[in-house]
């Protein structure tokens, strides 16, 4: 996973007010805690942290904070972004919590999916439905990748590509239930309709050549009359 | 165009709006969505037409979510009618809509496409709105 730089100070004051202040001055107040480490209340540069996540990908990099203490002391340590807060209207960030990544223990995250090939079902006439964006994998850091890519160019329509179709490799677990469908080629009401009409036809023909092959026989009866 | 199937009082009080949405405010089924900016009530044929604003500008394909839905009666006197005599008859169905809220949803269209449809969209409806995409953040 692609791992990004980002530089915090610790914040002395907590709360709504000083909360307000900082990110009046253009920065996020953010925590950052983990597995048997001590939290920390610090605060990062908010344009640095809108260049970081990617495209609401925030999960899929890992966070090298490099925080700044008041003494002047520079600590650096490797996260997650493991959640963020974001104004509904004006969509900055608001707050961010860091979760320490430790290389030697598990961590699941979400892993987006990529979707390559154009699926023989749409060229038909059916209709591409994404149902799920993001798979939960767990694994070691190292082992976990940026995102997951599926071939999607077999799918013919009716067909679905579900989570227990993913090739992940033994050293990432899918978290998700294996019967949920991520992908799905599914009929229109065209491709219906054009499905009908043509098999309307092909029986419209087939009687035709029955009709062909019974009249002989009743011109025969009616010369035999 | 959307009404409710039925309800337990057909008349129900104007209330009030106030506050931020804090639910329905991320795009949760498409790639592009429709947020209102500003609260307000929007008629089940505001809601019609903006939709149909929509399937008209894509054409075909694609795929539109509608995530607001009229639940609230607007009653209306009669012209000319002198105050009193109890409250008028229901007259149209309202979607109370705070600011924040996801109107619309679309996928399976290109970007510059979806733009364009919701703009479309958003000249029928009696609230501001901007067009999201999945990403977190603005562009800009």
């Amino acid at each position: 996973m692609k791992t990004v730089a980002l530089s915090a100070q610790i914040r002395e004051e907590v709360g709504k007010g000083p909360a307000r202040r900082l990110r009046a001055k253009g920065f996020v107040p953010a925590t950052f805690y983990g597995y048997q480490t001590e939290p920390m209340v610090i605060t990062v540069n908010a344009s640095e942290l809108t260049k970081t996540v990617v495209k609401g990908r925030e999960e899929t990099v890992f966070v090298k904070l490099g925080i700044q203490s008041g003494k002047g002391k520079k600590i650096e340590k490797l996260s997650v972004i493991k959640d963020l807060q974001v104004n509904t209207i004006n969509r900055k960030p608001e707050h961010v919590d860091f979760y320490e990544i430790r290389m030697d223990r598990t961590l699941a995250v979400d892993v987006h999916v990529i979707f390559t090939g154009h699926p023989v079902g749409v060229e038909d006439g059916g209709e591409l439905q994404q149902l799920k964006r993001d798979v939960r994998v767990s694994g070691l850091p190292s082992d976990l990748p940026e995102s997951i890519e599926i071939d999607i160019s077999n799918l013919k329509i009716g067909d679905s590509f579900k989570v227990s179709d993913l090739v992940v490799g033994d050293a990432v677990h899918l978290l998700d239930n294996g019967d949920v469908a991520i992908v799905a080629v599914v009929p229109t009401r065209v491709s219906l309709m054009t499905e009908g009409a043509a098999g309307e036809s092909v029986e419209e023909e087939a009687e035709g050549a029955e009709a062909a092959s019974a009249k002989p026989d009743d011109e025969t009866k009616q010369s035999e009359s | 165009m959307l009404a409710p199937k039925r309800v337990k009082y057909r008349k129900i009080q104007k209330g009030r709006i106030k506050g931020a949405a804090h639910k329905g405010l991320t795009v949760d089924f498409g790639e592009y969505g429709l947020q209102a900016t500003e609260s307000g009530r929007i008629t089940a044929r505001q809601i019609e037409s903006a939709r149909v604003a929509i399937t008209r500008h894509v054409k075909r394909g694609g795929k539109i979510w509608i995530r607001i839905f009229p639940h609230k009666s607007v009653t209306k006197k009669p012209a000319e009618t002198r105050m009193g005599k109890g409250k008028g008859t229901p007259e149209e169905w309202v979607a109370v809509v705070k600011k924040g809220t996801i109107l619309y949803e679309m996928e399976g269209v290109p970007e510059h496409v979806a733009r364009e449809a919701l703009r479309l969209a958003a000249h029928k409806l009696p609230v501001a709105t901007k067009v999201l995409s999945r990403e977190i953040f603005d562009e800009n």
